[in-house]
């Protein structure tokens, strides 16, 4: 820890790399080395279930939890470690949870958490102005935050997350409990803040339609990231695998029968449809397993279906290491 | 600092918007003040008495009176046998019978021993005890008079002329003892519980978790929480000096920039107790609650109520434990006896060791727990 310790500079493209970070509690191990970079100016999408680790992860990217090992850096040669306070000024959060203080007005709320940030009155009044103005509710600035809905309190908590004008945004599951409209709304302008400023995001999310929007996307698991990459690419690694036939008379009986095939990887409903993944390199046997069943189509894989095919693939791992 | 004092009047702001908390914190030292100032007396006077006088004479005529007069018994009736006697007692009608002997009159006259019997209802012993000596010092007097007028003693003073003064509460008010250590009570009652609720309800709220993204210190946290129920703490410790001053008129003979001193160290070590609690309620309700498992301790084995040196070596054990005893004891020295902190400095040094442990110990465990 000498002043004179080389800090490690990142490629200009990247904003933060995460390397080999590890946290554990106790004996358990929430996250187990994960590394990635994300891109400078990016969406960066966090995804998995819940108590895969990715809120942990996040939590020690704001330097709210020590990593047990690894570690992280950004804004151009920080370590999370060693310039904890540095780098939580440069940060913003806003978690899953609602996070302002419900019993103060929203503009209190603002007022307090930008007065943390070092802002001074005059600056910190026109910020408040501006981003009520910009994200719509200038309204109810002066009402108790516990009388907002949902949507709008998690508008005045983006907001109080922009204040200091963060290069780095961390939403954790923002748009809980959110209706899609205002889904909509938030997605907005979280990109135009992207383009605009310059600003990284990373952003957990349960919605697959979210996702869907991000540069980047990383699917942890069990505390592993078991695949990273834009969803155009992740979808490619199961284009030509993914068929799907019409589930015919006896939907129930037909599924049950394909998930005892070795030959596929999974088989589920979609609407009338039957969809099947075949392993890698038998999409060929699969078609002639289905043909009973109607003309197999290849179909267009959603996010949903590569995160279950990931999922399932490293499940089917760990049963073979068992055995 | 700029930080920290927009810690503080957030806290201050989160406080004015909860107006029932605001009202608590003046209501509850003034209601408290006047419960124990007016309610609690050790000093039972007008105990209901009974009388079954079998001899009916001028001599014993004259011990009733005597009894009454004393102001500690009140006749509330006369019975003719030992069964009503009985009766009376059973039904709670009185708490004390005097039971004079038929021959009381002659045996005074004689000069041999008059009898009479006085029952007391002893369930509640505090009473029973004092009716008992009263009643003992009654018959003393009676007896010295009646021999030393037989001895043929000239003296205006008995034969033993033991003077008592009782100092530091001439007037033997039992608001005089009770309220200084009420000053402890009172701030042990709403700052436990206070500053335990108000990091819970953060951390439930997430507030907490967000404050610590921010370049926010964990010290600074910790003192922007703090330093509002500081203020609170000096507040209502002056709301209960001024009340004991100007409405019990219990004088401050001592220094009370030391009270206040004393004040502040007390009201440190409670503030970490809350913290402490803090990092074991995970809600507001646990902490409410565990807020009263500290009360509980701190009104009974303190010695505000009851005195330690009545209690059995095991508790007598268990006060040497427990703040209050200290702070109890400092601010009776300083408020009653006119003591200074430099003669009060053994409850004074380990009142201070017990804060800077309590505090320590709460920085810890609040910095792993919010870990």
């Amino acid at each position: 820890m000498t002043a004179a310790a080389p800090r490690p500079v990142l490629p200009p493209e990247i904003f933060l790399r995460a390397e080999g970070l590890v946290r554990k509690f106790g004996s358990f191990v929430a996250v187990n080395g994960v590394t990635f970079d994300i891109p400078r100016g990016k969406v960066f999408g966090f995804l998995g279930p819940n108590g895969s680790g990715k809120s942990t992860t996040i939590r020690m990217l704001t330097g709210l939890l020590v990593p047990t090992a690894g570690t992280a850096t950004a804004f151009g040669g920080l370590d999370v470690r060693r310039d904890t306070e540095r780098w939580k000024s440069r940060l913003g959060y806003m978690s899953q949870k609602f996070s302002l203080y419900h019993d103060l007005s929203v503009r209190e709320n603002l007022e307090f958490f930008g007065t943390v940030y070092g802002l001074g009155s005059p600056q910190l009044r026109d910020r408040i102005d501006s981003l009520a103005a910009r994200l719509h509710f200038t309204r109810v600035l002066p009402e108790i935050t516990d009388s907002l809905s949902t949507g709008m309190r998690q508008r005045v908590a983006l907001a109080a997350a922009l204040l200091h004008e963060p290069e780095l945004l961390f939403l954790d599951e923002p748009t809980g409990g959110v209706d899609p409209r205002g889904r909509r709304l938030f997605w907005d302008l979280i990109y135009e803040l992207a383009a605009e400023r310059g600003m990284t995001v990373l952003v957990t999310t349960h919605y697959m339609d979210e996702a869907e929007q991000c540069d980047t996307l990383a699917f942890i698991l069990e505390g592993n990231l078991i695949a990273s990459g834009s969803p155009h690419d992740l979808k490619a690694s199961l284009c030509d695998r993914l068929l799907e036939v019409p589930a015919g008379a006896d939907p129930f009986a037909a599924l049950a029968r394909l998930r005892r095939e070795p030959v596929l990887e999974d088989a589920y409903l979609m609407g009338l449809r039957l969809r099947a993944v075949a392993r890698p390199g038998r999409t060929a046997e699969a078609r002639t397993l289905l043909a009973p069943l109607g003309a197999a189509r290849e179909a267009e894989p959603s996010l949903e279906d590569i995160f279950v095919s990931l999922a399932r693939g490293r499940a089917e791992k760990k049963e073979k290491v068992a055995a | 600092m700029k930080r920290l004092l927009a810690l503080t009047r957030k806290e201050f702001l989160q406080l004015r918007r909860d107006t029932i908390s605001v009202r608590m914190m003046v209501m509850v030292p003034i209601m408290q003040t006047m419960i124990f100032g007016y309610a609690i007396n050790y000093d039972v006077k007008h105990l209901k008495t009974v009388v079954y006088d079998e001899c009916l004479s001028f001599d014993s005529r004259e011990l009733v009176a005597k009894m009454t007069a004393s102001d500690y018994f009140e006749v509330v009736g006369n019975v003719r046998s030992l069964a009503e006697v009985r009766q009376t007692l059973d039904a709670g009608h009185a708490s004390v019978a005097l039971v004079i002997d038929r021959e009381y009159g002659k045996a005074r006259h004689r000069g041999t021993p008059a009898r009479a019997l006085l029952i007391v209802n002893a369930s509640d012993t505090t009473t029973a005890s004092q009716a008992m000596s009263i009643a003992g010092g009654i018959s003393n007097q009676l007896s010295v008079q009646t021999l030393a007028k037989k001895a043929g003693w000239k003296e205006k003073a008995p034969p033993i002329d033991l003077r008592v003064r009782p100092w530091y509460n001439p007037d033997m008010r039992t608001a005089t003892f009770i309220i200084p250590g009420l000053i402890a009570i009172i701030l042990t009652f709403t700052l436990i519980q206070y500053t335990a609720m108000a990091i819970v309800r953060e951390r439930e709220r997430g507030t907490l978790e967000q404050l610590q993204v921010t370049p926010v210190t964990r010290l600074e946290i910790i003192l922007g929480k703090i330093f509002p129920f500081v203020l609170i703490g000096i507040f209502q410790l002056t709301l209960i000096v001024l009340l004991m001053r100007f409405l019990f008129h219990v004088p401050i003979a001592g220094s009370v920039v030391q009270l206040y001193l004393a004040g502040l160290i007390f009201i440190a070590a409670v503030l970490g107790l809350g913290m402490l609690l803090s990092t074991i309620a995970k809600t507001q309700m646990q902490a409410m609650q565990l807020s009263f498992l500290f009360l509980l301790p701190f009104v009974f084995l303190s010695g505000y109520v009851f005195p330690i040196d009545g209690m059995p070596l095991f508790f007598q054990l268990i006060t040497y434990a427990i703040p209050a005893r200290y702070f109890i004891a400092i601010i009776r020295g300083i408020v009653l006896r006119g003591a200074s902190l430099a003669q009060l400095w053994e409850p004074l040094a380990a009142l201070t060791g017990f804060t800077v442990l309590i505090v320590a110990l709460a920085v810890t465990r609040f910095k792993k727990t919010n870990d």
